[in-house]
Parts: C-alpha cells; sequence; structure tokens
C-alpha cells in the first residue's frame, strides 16, 4: 500500500510483459506502451482502454457508457470480463486476426 | 446597439435510451426505471414549467422516447414546442458505422415527422460527439442547424467540419507528432453552441457504471454557476444566445424543478432578453451573418 495515497498495489498477472524492477513502477514509456498494447487487444471486444495519467489505474470502458476503474492486469481483465458482451479468450480467433507482429513494437 | 439576449431551453428527453446508449444502464432494472421517470414523469412537469412562464422550448427527443413516451410527446407537440432529433437509443455517433448513423438518422426524421407533422430542422448529437458522417447526414436530411459542436459558447457560429490533429505515439520520434491542429471547412450549418458547463446531466445525474459520475451537486451551486454565465454574457455581449441543454431525467426533479423557476425570474428580471426555440435562434442567427463560404469564418465579426 502506498503510504502517501492508501493505494494497493496492483497484483501481478502473468501476462504481464513489462515485469522488470525499472518498470515495475510503470514509468511513461512502459506505461504508454501498455495502454497501448491493451487497446489493441480489447478492441475486438468492444472495448477501450484510456489512461488517466496517474496512479496505477486505467480505466476499460465499452461504447455504451458503462466504465470500470482498473489497477493491474488482474484487473484489467477482470473489467474487460464484466464489461464484454463476449468472453474473453486468449485462443479468440478474431482476437488473433486483429493482432499484428508490429504491435508489439 | 439595444440589448438582444435570446434564451433557449434545449430538452433532451434522454430516458430509457439514455441508459441504454451512453449511461451504462441496459442490465439495471433501476436504471430503466429512472429512464422510465423521465417520460412518464419528468416530462410532463417540465412542461408544467414552461406553461407556467410561457417559456418555448425544444425537445430533442430519441426515437426510443418517442416511441415509449407516446402520450408525453403529444403533450409535447400539443404544447407547441419544438421537437428536434438526438439519436435512436442515444448511440455515440463515432461509435456507429456510417450506415447504422444513417438508419438511426432516418428512422428518427420518420418518428418526428409522424408525431409532430414536420420534420426536424435541429439535431443533437448523443454525447455530443458528431463522427466524420454527421455533418453531410445532416445536410441531406434537411437539417438547418445542430446544437453539438463547441467552436464556441453564446454566439452561435457556423459549423466547421473535418478538422485533423495528430495524436502523439511515443514510439515513434518526436517530428512526427509536432504538428498543429488544420482546420476543415465551414459548412451551411448554423451551430448553437454545445456546452458542457450550461448542462444539468454532468452535475447532477447519478450513473453508477461512470467511474466520475457526478449527481450529488447542490442545484443552488448549479444556479449559481449559470448565473455567472449569465452575468458574464449580458454584460460583454450586446447579441447572444444563453441556451441550456437540460433532460428531465434530472430537471424532472423537484430541487432542480425549483432552481430552473429561480433562474427563469433571474433572467426576466432583465432588459433585452426573450425566450425563442433553438429554431427562431439559429434561423436570427442567418439574418445577422450569412453563411461566409467553406473558407469564411465560422465566427459572427465582433463576436467575444
Amino acid at each position: 500500500m502506498c503510504v502517501l495515497c492508501y493505494e494497493l498495489a496492483p497484483d501481478d498477472h502473468w501476462s504481464d510483459g513489462v515485469s522488470d524492477d525499472a518498470a515495475r513502477t510503470l514509468p511513461g514509456r512502459a506505461r504508454y506502451r501498455r495502454t497501448r498494447l491493451l487497446s489493441v487487444v480489447l478492441a475486438p471486444y468492444g472495448l477501450t482502454v484510456s489512461d488517466p495519467g496517474s496512479g496505477p489505474q486505467c480505466v476499460v470502458a465499452d461504447r455504451k457508457g458503462a466504465a470500470v476503474v482498473a489497477a493491474g492486469l488482474p484487473a484489467v481483465w477482470r473489467a474487460a470480463d464484466e464489461l464484454s458482451p463476449r468472453r474473453l479468450d486468449v485462443l479468440d480467433p478474431t482476437l488473433l486476426a486483429a493482432l499484428s507482429p508490429d504491435v508489439a513494437e | 446597439m439595444p440589448k438582444d439576449i435570446k434564451c433557449v431551453f434545449g430538452v433532451d428527453v434522454d430516458a430509457v435510451g439514455g441508459w441504454l446508449g451512453s449511461y451504462g444502464g441496459e442490465d439495471s432494472p433501476s436504471d430503466i426505471q429512472r429512464g422510465m421517470f423521465s417520460g412518464d414523469i419528468g416530462t410532463p412537469r417540465m412542461l408544467r414549467l414552461f406553461q407556467k412562464y410561457g417559456v418555448p422550448a425544444t425537445w430533442f427527443i430519441p426515437g426510443h422516447s418517442i416511441e415509449t413516451f407516446p402520450d408525453s410527446v403529444k403533450q409535447i407537440v400539443d404544447a407547441g414546442h419544438e421537437i428536434g432529433a438526438h439519436g435512436y437509443s442515444h448511440e455515440n455517433p463515432v461509435a456507429m458505422t456510417a450506415k447504422q448513423e444513417e438508419d438511426v438518422l432516418s428512422r428518427c426524421v420518420e418518428l418526428i415527422e409522424k408525431v409532430s407533422g414536420q420534420a426536424p430542422r435541429g439535431y443533437v448529437a448523443p454525447w455530443w460527439e458528431m463522427s466524420n458522417a454527421t455533418a453531410s447526414l445532416l445536410q441531406k436530411y434537411g437539417f438547418t442547424y445542430d446544437h453539438s459542436q463547441g467552436f464556441h459558447d453564446f454566439t452561435p457560429f457556423y459549423a466547421r467540419v473535418g478538422d485533423t490533429w495528430t495524436k502523439i505515439d511515443y514510439t515513434q520520434e518526436a517530428s512526427t507528432w509536432m504538428k498543429p491542429l488544420e482546420r476543415g471547412e465551414v459548412i451551411d450549418l448554423v451551430e448553437i453552441g454545445a456546452n458542457w458547463y450550461m448542462d444539468d446531466l454532468p452535475p447532477m445525474m447519478f450513473i453508477k457504471k461512470a467511474p466520475n459520475s457526478g449527481g450529488w451537486v447542490n442545484p443552488r451551486d448549479v444556479e449559481q454557476w449559470w448565473k455567472d454565465e449569465f452575468d458574464w454574457v449580458y454584460r460583454e455581449q450586446d447579441y447572444g444566445v444563453y441556451a441550456f441543454t437540460i433532460h428531465p431525467d434530472v430537471s424532472g426533479r423537484p430541487q432542480v424543478l425549483l432552481m430552473l423557476e429561480r433562474m427563469i425570474e433571474y433572467i426576466n428580471g432583465h432588459e433585452g432578453v426573450s425566450w425563442v426555440t433553438m429554431e427562431d435562434a439559429a434561423n436570427d442567427f442567418r439574418k445577422r451573418y450569412a453563411f461566409p463560404g467553406s473558407q469564411g469564418s465560422p465566427f459572427m465579426p465582433g463576436s467575444v
């Protein structure tokens, strides 16, 4: 927990590819990259991800006004499962088709 | 020059359509019931308010509300108010395909013509978000004015479409994003400025699915805010359009109805103010400043 803002530290998740110590606090560039990747991954599910720019949170939203503040990847995936009309599946052909090799660059 | 401040009530009957399209309420019986309140209870209450003060209003009614609340809509029409378009289920235009957007607009035009005997002249984009297709669709369906763009606030202007800007992509060189916004072209569609600070909904409607929901702002604080805006406009402008954007979902509640009574009485205490429909305000603006052409200024000379 942060002693200044009383926010709980976000949980780890196996899907977090940015796991070295420097990226743990997600300084600007790594944070930007993560938000961008999450946006690409969740777009086929009709969801958006935005970064308010402070704290560990991002906002996962559908296109009909429902939004969830999520801190850390486990919370992001839970939010996406809750908001998406389709269950998230890492082997979903629609998702795989939407991803391209250059997205990760 | 004599003072001429035109005051307008734009009333968006979002109701159930709002909860389906924009406020995340599609799975909540409670939210849907609040939408029903808007159409069945809030709308007649607001009609009584307008009748009490002899104020005309422009009601932007989603197709969903027209079909769900035929009695309330008939009361609006019978009272002589103007009817404008506002989506079917308050769908965000930027989330729709161009075909979906046209299907929604054409259906809503048809519904409005059926209940009021006249095709709508005015439009409010749900969430005030115009897509790349919206402006051409409005012109195709004969709209003469819109109340969605925020380029100006208390002086009407002509719509501008096609502005382009560059987003920052931190994976690229900085030189790729250091570019100014490029203005698009001005079109022959009058805009009565959309202004979040004249909207009752963000501060006074509780939305469970919005992380930053308002809903608990004291209407007396909003009243002071709106009076300050009016006072500035009245002091600085000889001509202006002071347009409220309100919703029966919010303004149909007693605490807001009483505040609106105080606002109307406050405004009526000034010389040179009048209450008009949004169409009348738009038509009057055309006489003051004719369409300047696609490369002209959208703003009337001298507007502050």
